[in-house]
C-alpha cells in the first residue's frame, strides 16, 4: 500500500505535465474550435460548427490534406527503406570503429537545427542563381530552373531535405534492431544454405518487428507534423499550394491571418489524421512475441 | 536514500513545471516606479537606422519630460507581430508603446486591445495628416494608430549608376524609355536573369505598381462599394505591360518566389533598374555600404499614363494597447514624437516620407533628403490602397500573377475578375473605417 502510494506520489508530476502541455491544449484547442477565436478580443462569437463546415469547403484544406498523406506516405517509406539499407550495410562491416564512425556521419545532420539546415538548402542548394543544383543541371546542359515555381519537383526537394536531415535516427534505431536479433538464427540459415539477401528478408526482418513497428509509426506521425522545412522552403505553400501542408497552413491560419478559431479546427482534424494512422500501423504491425 | 532522493527530484520536476505557469510578469516591476521616473516600455521591430532615430527621439524627450524613462526593446521583424499578439492578450500589459506596420495593425485593431487616441492628436490627425496614412488606423470614426510616414512602396526607382555609365546610357524619363532600355540591357539564361533591366516583381513593389499603371490611365480599381475591380480595360492592359516584362526576359519571378526585394539584384550590379520606395535608399548606403552618386541614385519612376496616379497603404504607426498601465503617458510621448520638428527629424533618419501635409514643405527635410523631394510634389495626388488588409490581398495577387506567367496564352481578364472577386470576398478589413 505504502508503496503504491509511493509510485503515485513519483508519477504525479509526469501525469501533471502531461496534463498541462497535452491534455489541457487538445481540449483547449477543441472548444477553440467552436468559436471565432481572436484572444486579444474581448468578445469571441460562437460559430457552432461553422468553422469545421468552412474547413470542408476550403480548397486549400483539401490541398493540405492531400500533400500531408503525401509527403508522409511517400517519406516515410523511403526513409524506412533507405535506412533499413543503410543499418544492414553498417551491420556487416567487420570494424566496430568504421560502424561508429557511419553512424556518426548519418547522424550529424539529426543534430543540426531544421530551420538552419532548411535556410542553407533554401539559399545553397535550390536558389536559382547559383544554387548547387542549377549548377550540377549546368553541367549536363539543362538550362537553370527557379525550382520553388515548379509544383512535383519542389515537394521531392523537400521530400529529399526531410530525409537527408532525419536518415541518421533511423539508422541508429534499426542498428540498435539488427543487433538484437540472435546470431543463432542467422548461422543457421547461413548453414542451410541461405544468401545474406535471403536471410535479411526472410530471418532478420521478420525478427525485428518490434524495432520495425515502433520506427514506422514513430516516423509517420511525426512525418505527418513536420513543419520548419516547409515553413522555410515553400513558406507560402508553394505554386498552386503544391507543397502546402497542414502544419503550414494551420500556422498561417494562427499567425498570418490572426483566425485562431479556424486554425484549431484544421489542428484538430490534424490530431484525427495523425491518431487513427497511428492506430491502423499499431493494428496493421502489432507483434506479439519474444525471441525465448 | 533511493526513495528519497526520487522524492526529491519529483518536487523539484514539479516546482519547475509550475514555474513556467506563473502568473507573475516580471517586466510588470520594471514599468512600476525607478525612483522618481515612470518607466514607459516602447517596442519596435530590428531596424539599425530606426532604432537608432527611436533612441534620439526618446532622449529628446526625456529630456523635456525628465519624469518619464523610456526604454526601448527590439525584435526580429518575423517574430515581431506574433510577440504582439501574445503581449495583447495578458492582462497585464508588458508594453506600453509599439511600433505596427500598417498591413499588419487591421489584425490588432479588430480586436479590443488597443487604446483610443485621445482627442488632442486626433484633432492632428484630422487636420494635418493625409488620407492614405489613417486608412486602416480608424476604427468606426475612431482612431487606433498615429501614423509616423507616408508609406509609398511606388515613386521611384534605384538606379545602378555604375551600369548605366558603363553602357553609356541615360535614365530613362518616359514609359517607353523605360521598356527600350530594360529590353536593351536584360540578359536571360534558361530561368535565371545574368542582367536585370527593370525589376517591379517583387512581393512588395508589385502590386503598387500595377494599381499606379491603372490609375494613371484614368482607371478605378475600387468600386464604389469598395469592392475591388482589377478586370477593367486599363486593368487588363496594365497587367499585360507587367506580364510581358517577364515574357520578354527583362526579368524574372526570381524576387517574387524568394521573398526578397527586387532593388537587391540593382545593389549586388545584377539589374539596371528596381522599383522600391525611398526606404529603399538606405538598404543601398547601409546593408551594402554604397555610395548614393557614385554606385546609385534615387530616380523618379516616368508615368505609364498620362496623369500621376497611385495607391498608397497605410504605413507604420505607434499604438498604444489598452492593457497599458501607463497610458497616459504613453500618449504623451506620442504627441512628443509626432510633433513636426520632430517626427521630421525621424523620417529622414529613417528615409521615410512625412506623413503630415504640414511637412510637404519642410525645408529641413528637402535640404536632408535632396534625392526623394520629388516624392513630396506627388503625395498629395495618391489614394488610399483601400479598406483592405493589404499582407492578404498581396498573397491572392501575387499568386495570380506567377499562374499567368507559367500560362502560354493566359485569360487575362478571367484571372483577374477571380482574383478581384477573392480579395474582395476574403480581405476586406474586419471593420468600417468610417
Amino acid at each position: 500500500m505504502r508503496d503504491r502510494k509511493f509510485v503515485c506520489f513519483v508519477l504525479a508530476p509526469s501525469f501533471l505535465l502531461l496534463f498541462i502541455f497535452v491534455v489541457f491544449p487538445l481540449f483547449y484547442g477543441l472548444g477553440i474550435s467552436f468559436f471565432d477565436y481572436n484572444p486579444a478580443r474581448n468578445h469571441n462569437p460562437f460559430l457552432g460548427f461553422d468553422n469545421y463546415i468552412k474547413m470542408f469547403q476550403d480548397p486549400i484544406f483539401k490541398k493540405a490534406v492531400v500533400n500531408t498523406f503525401i509527403f508522409g506516405i511517400v517519406a516515410v517509406f523511403i526513409n524506412i527503406v533507405v535506412t533499413l539499407f543503410l543499418a544492414q550495410i553498417i551491420s556487416v562491416l567487420p570494424s566496430k570503429r568504421w560502424k561508429t564512425v557511419f553512424r556518426t556521419i548519418l547522424f550529424i545532420p539529426c543534430i543540426a537545427p531544421m530551420v538552419g539546415t532548411a535556410l542553407v538548402w533554401n539559399s545553397g542548394i535550390i536558389e536559382t542563381d547559383g544554387g548547387l543544383l542549377n549548377r550540377i543541371a549546368g553541367w549536363f546542359g539543362v538550362a537553370p530552373k527557379n525550382w520553388l515555381m515548379t509544383t512535383g519537383a519542389l515537394m521531392t526537394i523537400i521530400i529529399v531535405y526531410t530525409i537527408w536531415a532525419d536518415l541518421g535516427y533511423n539508422v541508429v534505431l534499426f542498428s540498435a534492431g539488427l543487433e538484437g536479433v540472435p546470431t543463432e538464427f542467422d548461422e543457421a540459415a547461413s548453414i542451410d544454405g541461405a544468401g545474406p539477401v535471403r536471410r535479411f528478408f526472410q530471418i532478420k526482418l521478420p525478427l525485428m518487428g518490434r524495432t520495425f513497428a515502433f520506427v514506422a509509426i514513430m516516423t509517420m506521425a511525426n512525418y505527418f507534423q513536420m513543419f520548419a522545412q516547409f515553413r522555410v522552403i515553400a513558406p507560402k505553400g508553394g505554386v498552386k499550394y503544391c507543397a502546402m501542408v497542414l502544419t503550414n497552413y494551420i500556422y498561417r491560419q494562427s499567425f498570418t491571418n490572426y483566425d485562431m478559431g479556424y486554425a484549431s479546427a484544421i489542428a484538430m482534424a490534424l490530431f484525427i489524421i495523425v491518431f487513427a494512422v497511428a492506430l491502423i500501423q499499431n493494428k496493421m504491425m502489432r507483434s506479439d512475441w519474444g525471441y525465448e | 536514500m533511493k526513495k528519497t532522493l526520487a522524492v526529491l527530484l519529483t518536487l523539484a520536476l514539479s516546482f519547475s513545471a509550475l514555474a513556467g505557469c506563473g502568473g507573475k510578469n516580471e517586466s510588470t516591476a520594471d514599468t512600476k516606479k525607478d525612483g522618481e521616473k515612470t518607466v514607459v516600455t516602447f517596442w519596435c521591430h530590428e531596424n539599425k537606422p530606426w532604432i537608432a532615430a527611436y533612441e534620439e527621439t526618446i532622449e529628446r524627450f526625456e529630456t523635456e519630460h525628465p519624469e518619464y524613462d523610456v526604454q526601448l526593446s527590439y525584435y526580429p521583424f518575423d517574430v515581431y507581430n506574433q510577440k504582439i499578439q501574445t503581449s495583447l492578450t495578458s492582462n497585464k500589459g508588458e508594453v506600453d508603446i509599439i511600433a505596427v506596420w500598417g498591413g499588419i495593425a487591421p489584425n490588432f485593431i479588430e480586436t479590443d486591445a488597443l487604446a483610443e487616441v485621445p482627442d488632442y492628436i486626433v484633432e492632428e490627425l484630422e487636420s494635418d495628416y493625409l488620407e492614405p496614412t489613417l486608412g486602416v488606423f480608424q476604427k468606426e470614426g475612431k482612431y487606433y494608430g498615429v501614423p509616423m510616414e507616408f508609406n509609398l512602396e511606388y515613386g521611384g526607382l534605384i538606379v545602378n549608376k555604375k551600369l548605366f555609365d558603363e553602357a553609356d546610357l541615360s535614365y530613362p524619363t518616359t514609359w517607353e524609355e523605360l521598356r527600350e532600355i530594360s529590353k536593351k540591357v536584360a540578359k536571360r539564361n534558361g530561368e535565371v536573369m545574368d542582367m536585370i533591366g527593370f525589376d517591379m516583381i517583387d512581393s512588395d513593389a508589385l502590386i503598387c505598381n500595377y494599381l499606379s499603371m491603372i490609375l494613371q490611365q484614368g482607371g478605378q480599381y475600387l468600386q464604389e462599394d469598395n469592392s475591388i475591380n482589377f478586370a477593367t480595360p486599363e486593368g487588363v492592359k496594365a497587367m499585360e505591360e507587367v506580364l510581358s516584362m517577364v515574357k520578354d526576359g527583362e526579368t524574372n519571378l526570381d524576387s517574387l518566389t524568394s521573398g526578397e526585394y527586387a532593388f537587391n539584384k540593382t545593389y549586388q550590379d545584377k539589374g539596371f533598374m528596381a522599383s522600391v520606395g525611398s526606404w529603399g535608399i538606405g538598404e543601398g548606403t547601409g546593408t551594402y555600404n554604397l555610395t548614393y552618386g557614385e554606385d546609385f541614385e534615387y530616380i523618379p519612376t516616368p508615368l505609364f499614363g498620362d496623369e500621376v496616379g497611385f495607391a498608397s497603404e497605410t504605413g507604420w504607426g505607434i499604438m498604444v494597447p489598452e492593457n497599458s498601465e501607463h497610458k497616459d503617458a504613453a500618449w504623451e510621448f506620442i504627441e512628443f514624437f509626432s510633433r513636426p520638428e520632430n517626427l521630421v527629424k525621424h523620417n529622414i533618419a529613417c528615409n521615410q516620407l512625412p506623413p503630415r501635409k504640414s511637412m510637404l514643405t519642410s525645408e529641413e527635410y528637402k535640404e536632408a533628403m535632396p534625392n526623394i523631394t520629388f516624392l513630396l510634389d506627388i503625395m498629395e495626388k495618391g489614394q488610399w490602397m483601400g479598406p483592405y488588409n493589404t499582407s492578404a490581398m498581396r498573397e491572392i495577387f501575387n499568386e495570380m500573377f506567377i499562374e499567368l506567367c507559367q500560362e502560354e496564352n493566359p485569360d487575362i481578364e478571367a484571372a483577374l475578375k477571380a482574383a478581384s472577386e477573392q480579395i474582395t470576398a476574403e480581405c476586406q478589413l474586419g471593420y468600417s473605417t468610417k
